[in-house]
This record gives C-alpha cells, sequence and structure tokens, in this order.
C-alpha cells in the first residue's frame, strides 16, 4: 500500500535543487507534468492519486516555482528556453525512458522547446490549457500583451496582479463551473509560494519572456503539422489565458489529437480531475 | 476509481463565517472530523476521498484557523468553550442527528466537549492521537504548564516560538521515518495562515486556555464510562506531544476501546493515511 503514495522528493539538477512529485511504481509507463504558474507541481496533485495505480508520474517544480530553488535572476536567466534545458536535464536525471509528458500552462511551451530539440524523447503529449497559436490566446492574455511588447514600469502595472490573490483566482475560479468544488487552500497555497521575497521578479522575467513564445508560435505550428504527433487534448474552456480556440487550432493542424472539453477555468484539474483521469487512461491504453 | 467530489463551503454562526469541507452522499452515516493546531481541514484532505464512498464527511475550519473567521482576540473569547460553541452551531445549521467524530490534537477537546453535550448524537468517536489523559502528556506540555502557572507576559511571549516556521516543521517531521512522505504544502500552508496579522495573538490565548481541556479530563472519562461509545484511537506512536500512554489510557474508561499505533508522529495522516483510513473502514463497518 505504501509503495501507492505520492512522494515529495528533490534531486540535484545544473546545481540546482529541483523538487517533484513521484508517484506509482518505476516500471510503468512514466508520464512527466510540468505546469508553472500559478501553482506548479501541486496542480497535479490529485490527477497523480488518481492514476498512481497504473503510471509512474513525476512533476517537477521548475527552478523559481514552489519548492525548488529560487537563484537570483542575477544568477539564473528565468527564460523558457532556460527552464526547457533545466526540465529536459531533469527528465534525464531521473532517466525517464520515453515518457509521456502533460503540459499545462508554461509546461506547454517547455515542452514544444524539448520537443523540438528531442524529438523522439516523449512517447506522447497531453496538453492542457496551453498554447501555439494567436487565436488561442484569450482576454488575459491580450490583457498583458502590451508589457509583452513593451516591459516598463507601466506596463508592470498591467500584470502586476496576476501575482496577487485576485489574479491567482483567475486561473483557479475564473469560468469554473462550481466555485465550491474548489479547495480555497489549493489558491493560498498558490498564493503563499508567490508572495515570497523575490517572485515578484522571477516571475515578472518569466512573463516578459513569453514573448520568445510567441515568436516561436509558427515553429511549433509546423512542428505539430509535419510530426503529426500522438496527442490528447483535455480543456478547460472558459479559461481566460488560453480558452478551447487554443485547443482547436492545434486539432486543426493535429487532425488525429483528440479533445476533451470542460466546462471550467484553466486549472481544469480542480474540478474535473477524475474525468480528466479516465481520458488519460482511455488514450494511453490505446 | 472515486467519483465523489469534495465540496468547500462557508456559512455563517453566530454572525461568524465557518468554512467547512463536505463529500459522500447525504443519507449516508455522517462522520465530522475535527483538526488539530496549527492545520485545518486541509489536513483530512487525503483521508476523505477514502471514506466519502461509504459516508457523509464534514470537516470544519476552527475559528481562528483555516479559512473561517479569524477575528482579533479583542472581539473574541479564544478557549476551547468557544471553538466549540461554532462547530455546534454548524451541526445545528446542518441538522446532524446521529454522527461519529474523529479528533486529532486541539479538535479531541473540542469533539469530547461535543460529546459530553450531545451524547445521544454521537455513534462512535475515533481519535488520531487526540488526547483525554494526564499521562498522555509529554514534557512537550512543560512551557505551557509554566504559562498556565504563571500567566506572566513573558511565559507568554516564551511560547510564540511553538508557531515558529521551525517548530511547525518539527512538529511534522518529529517520529517520521521517511521525510519524502511529507507533503510540504502541508506544513508550509499552516504556516502562512498563522503568519496572518494577529493570529499569533489568538494561539497564546489558547495555549492559554489549553489548561481548560486538562480540567475538563474527569469529565470526558465520566462520559465515556457512562456511554461507553464505540471507540478506535489510531496514533502515531512517535507524537512528541501526545504519547502512545494517552492513547493506552482510554482501555481504563472504555472497555472496548480499540487502540492501533502507527509508527510515525504527531501528524499521522500525512505519512499513513491509506492505513488508518483501512482502519477506520474496517472499524465503522462493524458497528453496523
Amino acid at each position: 500500500m505504501k509503495k501507492q503514495a505520492i512522494r515529495y522528493k528533490q534531486t540535484r539538477v545544473d546545481g540546482l535543487n529541483i523538487f517533484y512529485r513521484e508517484a506509482g511504481e518505476p516500471g510503468k509507463p512514466a508520464i512527466v507534468l510540468l505546469n508553472g504558474v500559478p501553482n506548479a507541481s501541486s496542480a497535479f496533485q490529485q490527477l497523480m492519486n488518481d492514476l498512481k495505480e497504473d503510471f509512474f508520474l513525476v512533476a517537477p517544480d521548475f527552478p523559481g516555482f514552489g519548492n525548488s530553488d529560487l537563484p537570483d535572476p542575477k544568477q539564473y536567466d528565468y527564460s523558457f528556453h532556460n527552464l526547457s534545458v533545466t526540465v529536459e536535464h531533469f527528465i534525464d536525471a531521473l532517466k525517464l525512458q520515453h515518457p509521456f509528458v502533460y503540459a499545462l500552462g508554461y509546461g506547454g511551451p517547455i515542452t514544444f522547446r524539448i520537443a523540438l530539440r528531442r524529438p523522439d524523447l516523449f512517447a506522447g503529449y497531453i496538453l492542457q490549457n496551453s498554447n501555439a497559436y494567436e487565436e488561442g490566446l484569450g482576454p488575459a492574455m491580450h490583457d498583458a500583451a502590451p508589457y509583452l511588447s513593451n516591459r516598463n514600469a507601466e506596463t508592470e502595472k498591467l500584470v502586476k496582479p496576476l501575482l496577487t490573490l485576485d489574479g491567482i483566482k483567475l486561473f483557479f475560479l475564473n469560468g469554473a463551473k462550481d466555485q465550491q468544488a474548489i479547495d480555497p487552500d489549493h489558491y493560498h497555497n498558490a498564493l503563499y509560494y508567490l508572495s515570497r521575497p523575490g517572485q515578484q521578479e522571477i516571475q515578472l522575467d518569466l512573463l516578459y519572456d513569453y514573448r520568445n513564445n510567441l515568436a516561436e508560435y509558427p515553429k511549433w505550428q509546423q512542428w505539430l503539422k509535419t510530426t503529426q504527433p500522438r496527442m490528447l487534448l483535455v480543456w478547460g474552456k472558459n479559461d481566460v489565458f488560453f480558452p478551447v480556440s487554443a485547443a482547436e487550432a492545434i486539432q486543426r493542424d493535429v487532425p488525429g489529437a483528440e479533445l476533451h472539453v470542460y466546462d471550467t477555468s484553466h486549472l481544469a484539474l480542480e474540478e474535473f480531475h477524475v474525468a480528466i483521469a479516465d481520458n488519460i487512461q482511455s488514450f494511453l491504453k490505446n | 476509481m472515486n467519483v465523489q467530489t469534495v465540496s468547500y463551503h462557508t456559512v455563517e454562526v453566530d454572525d461568524r463565517r465557518v468554512f467547512y469541507r463536505e463529500s459522500g452522499p447525504q443519507d449516508a452515516p455522517t462522520i465530522l472530523l475535527l483538526h488539530g493546531f496549527p492545520t485545518s481541514s486541509h489536513m483530512y484532505r487525503n483521508l476523505i476521498p477514502l471514506l466519502n464512498k461509504e459516508y457523509r464527511v464534514i470537516a470544519p475550519d476552527l475559528i481562528g484557523f483555516g479559512f473561517s473567521d479569524a477575528p482579533d482576540r479583542s472581539r473574541f473569547t479564544y478557549s476551547f468553550d468557544n471553538l466549540t460553541k461554532y462547530v455546534q452551531g454548524l451541526i445545528d445549521l446542518l441538522g446532524l442527528k446521529r454522527f461519529a467524530i474523529q479528533v486529532f490534537d486541539y479538535g479531541a477537546p473540542v469533539g469530547y466537549r461535543l460529546a459530553v453535550a450531545n451524547p445521544e448524537k454521537i455513534t462512535a468517536i475515533i481519535s488520531q492521537n487526540g488526547n483525554a489523559y494526564e499521562e498522555g502528556l509529554s514534557e512537550g506540555w512543560n512551557p505551557l504548564r509554566k504559562y498556565w502557572q504563571e500567566p506572566t507576559d513573558e511565559n507568554r511571549n516564551n511560547l510564540k516560538a511553538m508557531a515558529s516556521a521551525e517548530m511547525t516543521q518539527w512538529q511534522y517531521f518529529t517520529g517520521v521515518r521517511d521525510r519524502s512522505l511529507v507533503a510540504p504544502e502541508s506544513y508550509l500552508l499552516d504556516q502562512f495562515l498563522l503568519d496572518r496579522p494577529g493570529n499569533i495573538d489568538l494561539q497564546l490565548d489558547l495555549f492559554k486556555d489549553y489548561a481548560s481541556n486538562v480540567a475538563l479530563y474527569p469529565r470526558f472519562h465520566q462520559y465515556f464510562r457512562d456511554y461507553q461509545p464505540p471507540f478506535l484511537a489510531v496514533w502515531g506512536d512517535k507524537d512528541p506531544f501526545f504519547l502512545p500512554a494517552g492513547a493506552e489510557a482510554f482501555k481504563k474508561d472504555l472497555s472496548k476501546a480499540i487502540v492501533k499505533f502507527y509508527d510515525t508522529g504527531h501528524f499521522a495522516l500525512e505519512t499513513h493515511v491509506q492505513e488508518i483510513g483501512e482502519g477506520i473502514r474496517i472499524f465503522l463497518r462493524s458497528l453496523t
């Protein structure tokens, strides 16, 4: 019974302590779960419980997030490229053979970057509320656009509220089917992490770097079209960051991708982890 | 796969907001889960999914904790009697007629007060490191005893360390063989809420009033002897606050008490939720 418990571990990658959640037995098919703002690997806690009998699940916190090291931005460049290198090295350090990847939010740009460098690394892709298309940008991303094109004191004011409790609630509650189904501990836990000293600068640096994701979108689209990856899309359709139009755009270019849409927010797992776990079970058994 | 969902509610009890989490069929036998210091109903997050297919589970946050109101101590008397009043208010509001209680740490003196006041409603008691006997109190209580005996500012201020981040982590890790089983969000979230402005002052008030619990132990024992509620102790045997002798002591007053020990510390559910959950299910099934 014990071996099915979730474990909270750390490993050393690129000179940094990387925290990760681990569940299931190493011999089972592996799934790497990637998420950034606002709640890092804790976003996957319930899903890992749902899937731990059948899979080996590993969810790291990126540098600057959750319980991983928070190097000073003078020492560590908080860019999606850099995070993707650290995550790639983390996957190698854990010797995960041909894992599936579950990418949510910031996990998407990191996954696309790794996939383009290492096309054979991932056995398949589960994408949730992440994006690679202009039409997949929701109102909250449009609100942040002036910051992405020109970072200054004025435009910072547009995005700083994302790091407050109200901003965090945009991810959890905005568009949720039933707000009473969402544990307030989850968004207060996110608030705790984002309230720590140095977090403002780290998160603002990384958010500003999202402009480099926008610049990479055409490359990722090309990769999707040419490789037709094995892909499952699970989506909270009312997400104010990456609404269901983001999933539909992917499906247009990867017609074989299976799409399941849920009437909820960005963090669809909060309300629908059981149904999404079922989607994953069926997808990976085929 | 578990299809019961958990829902999160806030209701008004006597003009204070009381938060609770609930899961399970409305018509199933009910279990009321009462949390301890310095946590909240969050401590039951992993137990609830193990019980909610067969039971209706309700886990409130005590006033001053979690997402219930935490009024300033100038506007609220932080005593265990008063904390109990709000849980009683929730029981009345929800119209709970018969239910089992599961108690831990601070939840124990609250739960035992409820049992004394509502003996006809209590179907069973599960105590997870929820003490009711002098012999269960370790030397870890000495700084509090000192404050009870000499309620000076100095003795009060000395207790602030009991709510520090270091102490909170110590509470979670002491007696734990495999630290990788303890989720960081447990002690970090507790600390985040403890660090809210003014929260330390109400915690110090409750440290002081804990003496009222020890004073009530004979009353609790009388209730146990008179009503003989079905009783299960599930006890982390390396708890630095509540010793195994405190678990064994229930047998003095409860002839059919079942006492099970687990190789872990105070927050036994962080490391042994599967085993404890199974023990609870077996116990509750045996009652019907």
